[in-house]
């Protein structure tokens, strides 16, 4: 009998205590805020890990820890980087992963293989291109009174809401990578006197970086997609010839409404034309020239801005095409409207892309002028 | 089951001692001498000597229990008057029996009767003149309402059976008296609605309060032991309550209560889970706001719950669901902790119910130092220490505020109780650990069953129309049946109360 019951017990015991081989205590991770990578001179990966320590204090401020390791993998360094620290290098609440230019010149999957194989990873962690190594922007530690992981992550989140760069997470472009009609964009970080700035978009084509598009050209893009944030602003030269002066005066204004029409048509000889519609309802931001009471005056901007912000969209696709970035996912289109064209043009649509003919077309409408008239 | 009880009902028939038959004795001093010995000459038996009819008298009575100024007015005051007469007539009490069985003497003695005999008379009288000591009705401590009646039931059986019978004016009600416990005989009163309640409840009940057979019955919840379906449940199966309003509300709902004298609770049954979550109160306020509250009692039970197991799987198995701003706080104070999340839990809620019951121990003055020592001292100091962790602090708090939340206090402690294996479980399986835990919860739940009744009734076995007064209250006018989970014998509670919206002639 008594045999019995140590049996049970051992049996409970053994059956219940399976359960702690699972446990990972927060209590002894050490937790990576964002991680960069680079290309070592060697042609290995050069990885940098931002570690958060938050001393027990509330009065003491959080510090930031960073290790620089090679390795031929993401994983590989990872694991020098465990071997260098206490307790475990944990990776599930890390926000940021950028990648330096060189880095990014190659393919860019290899990379982030590891974060989707990973259950644990954080998938929505930003991700950006810096321009330089990443390890030169973590290496800045502190932008003002804000660690550098945590400004870069609030300045990209506040950069998404002004529609200059595109909401992107380690998730997001999965899709993208593994359609052969789409290619991803990524904001684009520049170092500049000790501060991160970030308004432009790294284009990218078969996952590999292939051209920067600027501030005003990254806003347009958005809006071509169609992924406008809550703030869109632009600051455009009025050059309207008015009687009297030949004034330079500049006018900022923001879409308060973006309509947008995208159709891809198929012409004679299969010419690929994309009609691109887009409707604007602008507010008036800033005008110091005013005169906007002027009914005329209203409609000759009108028609100014339309024209303005027409050759900006042509100027903007234009470059994408030059590097082979398929942004609005032209080939997606084609695969799902017209599969014949598709099959066609598969092979070979890096340079077929190139061929497809952009229609833009803006109507800017301005319809709030602001509280002053 | 059944053959069961019939068996354990059959063994107390046989039980039952042998009555001995003896008949008075003619002689005053012999009959005397009996009781005395019947009663071991206990101090506070009395006797005086009285003269009637030209008869030698004695009124034997027990000084403790009967009311002596009563044995005065309408005992010797009377006959030292009348001097001779009809016994029957002279005395002017209500409640005035003749018995010839002497063994019967020393049973009425003890409930506070008092025996006239005489000399050469071969019958006794027996005279009611019980001794009533009773508080005041005052509003039950552990249940008070904001709005609604504020009395409650105290000790004396007749006064709490006045407070329901002034209630519920009507002849259905009926109230069947029961005497259990061999040595102690306590008086139980079974109160139930003839056209409501259903016959086969009312008979289980009869039936099971029957089969009781012990010596000491000192509370109700000895009754409740005893009669309850599933005694190794952690789920109070049997409400208790101290307010007449309550026990009134349930009764009309075809439901059966058990009142004890001696004792201010009421047993109420069969009851649901949901039950125990509501309160007088939400009838008494708008139907929205007592939704509102209701739902937040619920809401209470699962925090109360769950919460200590959450936070210990979270912190031991799935840090990365904490959003990233929490987690860095978070770490930031569990860093310094020397013990795994289990046993600074463990630690946190064993303090926290030694506490509570420190409370509950102490006179209401000392009771504040408790408070001071408890709050203050632990709370605080235990976390400079660095022995536990401000986060652990926080949801221990929050589990015992809302276990507090519950009007009934079985539920509250049964709660409690519940997190601790939900903790374990947790601690070894993360939230796996916590599902399962749940699911074993919920699976007990809906098998549980009392009196016939589906103890998580309104949801297993699902009744649409009963969950109007189950996690929300809908307005009264729209419950127009009655639960369903006691079977009563008529559903229909309310049709059309609010006819007057039609008659309006001025509306609309």
């Amino acid at each position: 009998m008594k045999r019995i019951y140590c049996l049970c017990a051992v049996i409970f015991i053994l059956l219940f205590m399976t359960g702690c081989w699972d446990q990972d205590l927060l209590k002894n991770a050490r937790l990576i805020f964002g991680e960069g990578f680079d290309l070592a001179p060697n042609g290995k990966l050069q990885s940098t890990f931002l570690i958060r320590d938050v001393p027990a204090s509330e009065q003491q401020s959080p510090k930031n820890d960073i290790i620089f390791t090679v390795g031929n993998t993401t994983r590989e360094t990872r694991d020098h980087a465990d071997d260098q620290i206490s307790r475990h290098l944990r990776g599930y609440k890390n926000r940021i992963i950028l990648i330096g230019e060189e880095m990014a010149k190659q393919d860019i999957y290899p990379i982030l293989d590891f974060f989707y194989r990973d259950p644990k990873s954080a998938l929505n962690a930003r991700i950006g291109v810096t321009k330089g190594k990443a390890a030169d922007i973590f290496s800045l530690k502190k932008v003002g009174n804000v660690l550098i992981g945590e400004e870069i992550d609030e300045l990209i989140k506040s950069k998404e809401e002004t529609t200059t760069v595109p909401k992107v997470t380690v998730e997001k472009i999965y899709p993208i990578m593994m359609d052969p009609g789409e290619d991803f964009v990524l904001p684009y970080l520049v170092e500049k006197r000790g501060r991160v700035d970030v308004s432009s978009i790294a284009m990218f084509h078969n996952h590999q970086f292939t051209g920067v598009l600027t501030p005003d050209e990254s806003i347009m893009y958005l809006l071509l997609k169609d992924q406008k944030g809550k703030v869109t602003r632009f600051t455009r030269k009025i050059n309207i010839r008015n009687g009297h002066q030949n004034s330079n005066d500049f006018l900022t204004f923001n879409v308060d409404k973006s309509e947008q029409k995208m159709k891809v048509l198929i012409q004679s000889g299969n010419q690929i034309t994309v009609k691109l519609d887009l409707k604007w309802k602008v507010n008036i931001i800033e005008y110091p020239k005013d005169r906007l009471n002027e009914k005329k005056m209203v409609t000759q901007l009108n028609q100014y801005l339309s024209k303005e912000m027409t050759d900006l969209a042509k100027d903007t696709l234009k470059k994408m095409q030059k590097a082979r970035c398929d942004g609005l996912g032209i080939g997606r289109q084609l695969m799902a409207f017209h599969p014949r064209i598709w099959k066609t043009q598969k092979e070979g649509w890096d340079s077929n892309y190139q061929k497809v003919h952009f229609a833009p077309v803006i109507q800017v409408e301005i319809t709030k002028k602001g509280i002053i008239n | 089951m059944r053959y069961l009880l019939r068996k354990i009902f059959s063994n107390k028939q046989t039980e039952e001692r042998p009555h001995m038959k003896m008949n008075v004795f003619s002689s005053l001093d012999k009959n005397l001498e009996f009781i005395e010995n019947q009663l071991f000459h206990s101090s506070d038996l009395k006797w005086r000597s009285i003269r009637f009819n030209h008869l030698e008298g004695l009124i034997v009575f027990f000084e403790s229990i009967t009311d002596q100024q009563r044995i005065q007015n309408e005992i010797i005051q009377p006959i030292e008057e009348k001097r001779e007469g009809n016994v029957d007539k002279v005395i002017t009490s209500l409640e005035i029996t003749k018995k010839s069985d002497l063994c019967e003497v020393p049973h009425a003695l003890i409930q506070g009767k008092c025996v006239l005999l005489f000399e050469g008379t071969v019958e006794v009288y027996v005279v009611d003149v019980t001794a009533v000591n009773k508080r005041s009705i005052l509003e039950p401590e552990n249940e008070t309402v904001i709005r609604g009646a504020h009395d409650g039931f105290i000790e004396h059986l007749m006064t709490n059976l006045f407070l329901v019978r002034k209630r519920l004016m009507n002849p259905n009600l009926v109230v069947r008296y029961y005497q259990i416990g061999k040595a102690t005989n306590t008086k139980l009163a079974l109160l139930y609605m003839q056209d409501l309640a259903n016959p086969d409840l009312v008979k289980e009940v009869d039936h099971r309060i029957n089969s009781i057979s012990m010596d000491t019955i000192f509370s109700p919840g000895f009754i409740a032991e005893f009669i309850e379906d599933n005694p190794y449940s952690l789920f109070p199966q049997i409400l208790y309550t101290e307010r007449p309003d309550r026990v009134v509300a349930h009764l009309m709902e075809g439901r059966v209560t058990i009142l004890s004298d001696g004792d201010p609770s009421a047993l109420i049954l069969p009851v649901t889970f949901f039950s125990f979550y509501q309160s007088p109160d939400d009838y008494h306020r708008k139907w929205l706001v007592g939704s509102f509250i209701r739902l937040l009692r619920l809401m209470s039970f699962i925090i109360a719950s769950i919460i200590p197991a959450l936070y210990i799987a979270i912190i031991g198995f799935h840090p990365e669901i904490l959003p990233e701003n929490l987690i860095f706080s978070v770490k930031s104070s569990i860093d310094r902790v020397p013990f795994p999340p289990i046993v600074e839990a463990l630690i946190m809620q064993i303090t926290l119910e030694v506490l509570r019951e420190a409370g509950v121990r102490l006179p209401s003055r000392v009771g504040q130092t408790i408070g001071i020592v408890g709050g203050l001292v632990i709370g605080e100091s235990v976390v400079r220490a660095g022995l536990i962790s401000y986060p652990m602090v926080i949801v221990i708090a929050l589990t015992a505020i809302s276990s507090f939340v519950a009007p009934s206090n079985e539920i509250s402690l049964s709660t409690r109780l519940l997190g601790f294996p939900l903790m374990i479980l947790s601690a070894m399986f993360g939230l796996i650990g916590i599902m399962f835990g749940l699911l074993f919860i919920l699976i007990h739940l809906c098998k549980l069953e009392s009196f016939g009744t589906a103890y998580f009734a309104p949801i297993m076995p699902l009744r649409m129309k009963d969950l109007k007064d189950t996690f929300i209250r809908f307005p009264i006018w729209s419950l127009n049946q009655r639960p369903h989970d006691p079977h009563p014998k008529r559903l229909n509670q309310e049709r059309n109360s609010r006819e007057w919206e039609q008659d309006d002639p001025g509306k609309e």
